[in-house]
């Protein structure tokens, strides 16, 4: 026992005086130093002394000079937890802690050093995942504690880090999720408090970037009038025109040279942030997500022009909990719509929002569901009580917008608010609009208005005359001038997930 | 004492960030000049325009040592300022001056301002007059004078601040100073006194002359400072001076010597 205990302190002694020497000009037994930390993979006692090496220096930080042992720094700093046996792992950590919480010149380089093991190398194995990346949680938490203000400093680390988009080949795939991977977890934990809401923008930003890769012309060429107003892909609502039509899903992976790996990759980034919101939902963190979730939906999404899949986020985390954030984002994006003080597009892609989400979510409850068209006809009500205009789509966006939205809502829920005479006094200014001078039924788009009146013509809502029948137009000269540039009249966000995954959760 | 209100507020969150919801401490204490503490922290992520601040400080009083045991009598890092700003608002925050104001003295809570000589922990802000004055250029910011007090971490050289161990090694001790500032302690600057020992399974410093003086994880601890690192906010600390060391026995020693002293002067003046 005293035999290894002397042989300890005498290794210490050495090392120190190596570090100790090289201000003096002597940098042998340094050089000797750093020809430790490359040993062999498969060399077990070089693996041993360069453990005990580690150990030492955890110990001897005090000893360990910034500008004369730049290379053995900058050696520690660059080592990879990937590339080495557990027990050296666990050194390495150490060692990085006691750097860290020694002096604050060594802070930045520790966290960007953990963050960086964040990035598995080409073709990893499970196990290999769960040495290193619990072992870099740990690390982060424990310097966290010794170092308050740690988790501010690691903000600007991890968004620096992120994993280019633009990487070729399959590994961008697991590069890219193990990433955003660590990132939930990050967001989940203690350390969450400060870096959360920072890693929920990047997620948001990096899910409208891939978005933003897939194009969306080819797939509108195969659509046609089918599809619009079916509930799933595969089922047929009831009562449509068009029922059982497949969609051509296939097409969706065929229609760029990478498109295939994009799409996966955001399908799987997607079910990844299902799974985190989930979770967050049964720690009972949903609530506090949401608040972040809805301002990077605000800031990302909301005014791209015609994101894909991206908003299928914020539908997911409502879906999880109707009652307060289903009813919340609702009411956001009416709020919005509502405001004066927000530009034209913002209002119009947030009342195309609205109104895609009140139709396809099911799991609204009715009496909300009317509650929201109450105040949408209302705001176009007094609308149109205002204005004494002819029929001019492009001076009157918003108002048209909001008139196509209440008229969608009404293809899909027509029935359930027939069934309630309460809401149906509730829709007494609908005609006033609908008979106004400036004719939203003809401005609006075709398909969606030819469907509203055959469904309240069904339903006994109102009769209108022979001039509104559109022949299967998918869009007129009008509808596409209130749309405008950015086409906001064909945007109807929440219709179902064309990537296979993520439309199954 | 609110000052030990704050730093009792700051210890009770090891990983105090930014980010606590807004906190209003109040003391009724009338020997205290201030009435509330806002301790707020909205980072000023919205206001997206640089805001210029420009201090003239009017007077400076430093925190009196006082008599009560509590925690926080010998935190010598701490002071109260007193300073007229002009803050700098962007005009799309003017429907409401005052959170705008807030955010932008938030963004500099728990960072070493030069301005201000040292952290900025808590803040006051009054604005006296609705006037403000709006600069020429580009964007029209207006300036709005705000009288405020600001509660200051600014620990000098050679003076003493107290903190808990996080981690105790043969070579060092962690100490987090406030709650948010870590310090170091290397064996070098611990002084002979100290001998570290493995007690049921944890590392601590016993003092070899009065074995019940015990460094070990939690105790809080006196340190001298030797140096403050402004941008991480890092103390380098030391336990060489005799006045240093486990506060709880330190105060119970020094109770225990004073009856001494007061004997030896009467001694003296008779």
């Amino acid at each position: 026992m005293d035999n290894t205990e002397d042989s300890d302190t005498e290794s210490v002694y050495v090392v120190r005086k190596a570090l100790a020497s090289v201000q003096n000009g002597d940098t042998d037994h340094y050089t000797q130093l750093i020809g430790m930390m490359y040993p062999k993979y498969s060399d077990i006692d070089a693996v041993a002394q360069l453990e005990t090496l580690l150990k030492i220096l955890s110990c001897s930080v005090a000893f360990i000079d910034v500008v004369h042992h730049r290379d053995l720094l900058s050696n520690i700093f660059t080592m990879s937890l990937w590339n080495h046996r557990p027990n050296v792992m666990d050194a390495l950590v150490d060692l990085i802690i006691s750097l860290a919480a020694t002096s604050g010149k060594y802070l930045d380089l520790c966290l960007n050093m953990l963050i960086s093991n964040f990035i598995p190398p080409p073709s990893v194995t499970p196990r290999k995942n769960q040495e290193v990346l619990p072992r870099v949680h740990a690390a982060l938490h424990k310097i966290s504690y010794l170092i308050p203000l740690a988790p501010s400093k690691l903000v600007p680390i991890l968004a620096q880090r992120m994993p280019k988009i633009h990487i070729k080949g399959q590994d961008s795939l697991i590069v890219t999720l193990t990433y955003v991977d660590n990132l939930l977890k990050l967001e989940n934990s203690p350390i969450g408090k400060v870096v959360g809401s920072m890693i929920l923008m990047v997620v948001m930003e990096r899910m409208r970037d891939l978005d933003l890769e897939i194009e969306w012309d080819d797939i509108l060429q195969e659509d046609s009038n089918r599809g619009m107003f079916d509930m799933e892909l595969e089922d047929a609502v009831e009562s449509t025109m068009n029922e059982g039509d497949e969609f051509p899903v296939g097409a969706l992976y065929q229609y760029t040279s990478d498109g295939n790996v994009v799409s996966e990759l955001l399908d799987r980034l997607m079910v990844l942030s299902f799974k985190h919101l989930k979770s967050c939902k049964n720690s009972g963190r949903l609530d506090e997500v949401f608040e972040i979730l809805f301002e990077s939906f605000e800031n990302y999404v909301l005014n791209t022009y015609k994101s894909k899949f991206s908003q299928f986020l914020m539908f997911y985390a409502c879906s999880l909990d109707p009652e307060n954030c289903g009813v919340k984002f609702a009411s956001k994006l009416l709020e919005i719509y509502l405001s004066s003080n927000k530009p034209r597009l913002t209002r119009m892609s947030a009342v195309a929002y609205l109104a895609s989400y009140l139709s396809r979510g099911k799991f609204l409850p009715p009496s909300f569901v009317a509650s929201m068209l109450k105040r949408l006809v209302d705001e176009c009500a007094e609308y149109c009580r205002t204005c004494n205009d002819d029929m001019k789509p492009k001076a009157h966006q918003v108002f048209y917008s909001g008139c196509q939205a209440i008229l969608y809502v009404l293809c899909f829920h027509m029935r359930s608010i027939l069934d309630i005479p309460r809401f149906q006094s509730q829709l007494t200014s609908l005609e006033s609009i609908l008979s106004h001078k400036l004719n939203p039924l003809m401005v609006c788009l075709p398909s969606v208005v030819s469907e509203f009146l055959k469904q309240s013509k069904a339903g006994g809502l109102f009769v209108v005359s022979e001039a509104f029948i559109f022949d299967d137009l998918q869009e007129s000269e009008l509808s596409r001038a209130f749309g405008g540039f950015e086409r906001l009249d064909t945007f109807f966000p929440f219709d179902p997930c064309l990537l296979k995954m993520s439309n199954r959760e | 004492n609110w000052v030990w209100l704050v730093y009792w507020v700051l210890n009770l969150n090891p990983l105090l960030s930014r980010e606590t919801k807004t906190l209003v401490v109040s003391s009724r204490r009338r020997r205290h000049l201030f009435q509330f503490i806002v301790l707020s922290s909205a980072p000023a992520q919205n206001c997206k325009s640089p805001v210029l601040l420009r201090c003239t400080a009017s007077s400076l009083s430093e925190l009196k040592k006082t008599k009560s045991r509590g925690i926080g009598s010998s935190m010598e890092g701490l002071k109260l300022s007193e300073a007229e700003l002009m803050v700098y608002i962007h005009p799309s925050k003017s429907r409401n001056v005052f959170q705008a104001i807030c955010r932008e003295l938030s963004s500099l809570l728990f960072q070493y301002t030069e301005t201000f000589d040292g952290v900025l922990l808590a803040y006051d802000a009054t604005v006296k007059s609705k006037q403000a004055k709006i600069l020429s250029g580009l964007h029209p910011y207006f300036g709005v004078r705000v009288n405020t007090r600001l509660l200051l971490f600014d620990p000098k050289p050679k003076s003493l601040v107290e903190g808990e161990i996080v981690k105790i090694s043969p070579e060092s001790i962690h100490v987090v100073v406030l709650g948010f500032s870590a310090a170091v302690v290397t064996d070098l600057d611990i002084r002979e006194e100290f001998k570290f020992r493995v007690k049921d399974g944890e590392g601590c410093f016993v003092s070899r002359s009065h074995k019940r003086h015990a460094l070990k994880l939690g105790t809080i601890l006196r340190l001298q400072v030797q140096s403050f690192d402004e941008e991480v906010l890092h103390i380098a600390g030391s336990l060489l001076p005799e006045n240093t060391g486990c506060v709880k026995w330190l105060e119970k020693h020094s109770e225990e010597v004073l009856p001494t002293d007061r004997d030896r002067k009467r001694r003296k003046l008779s």
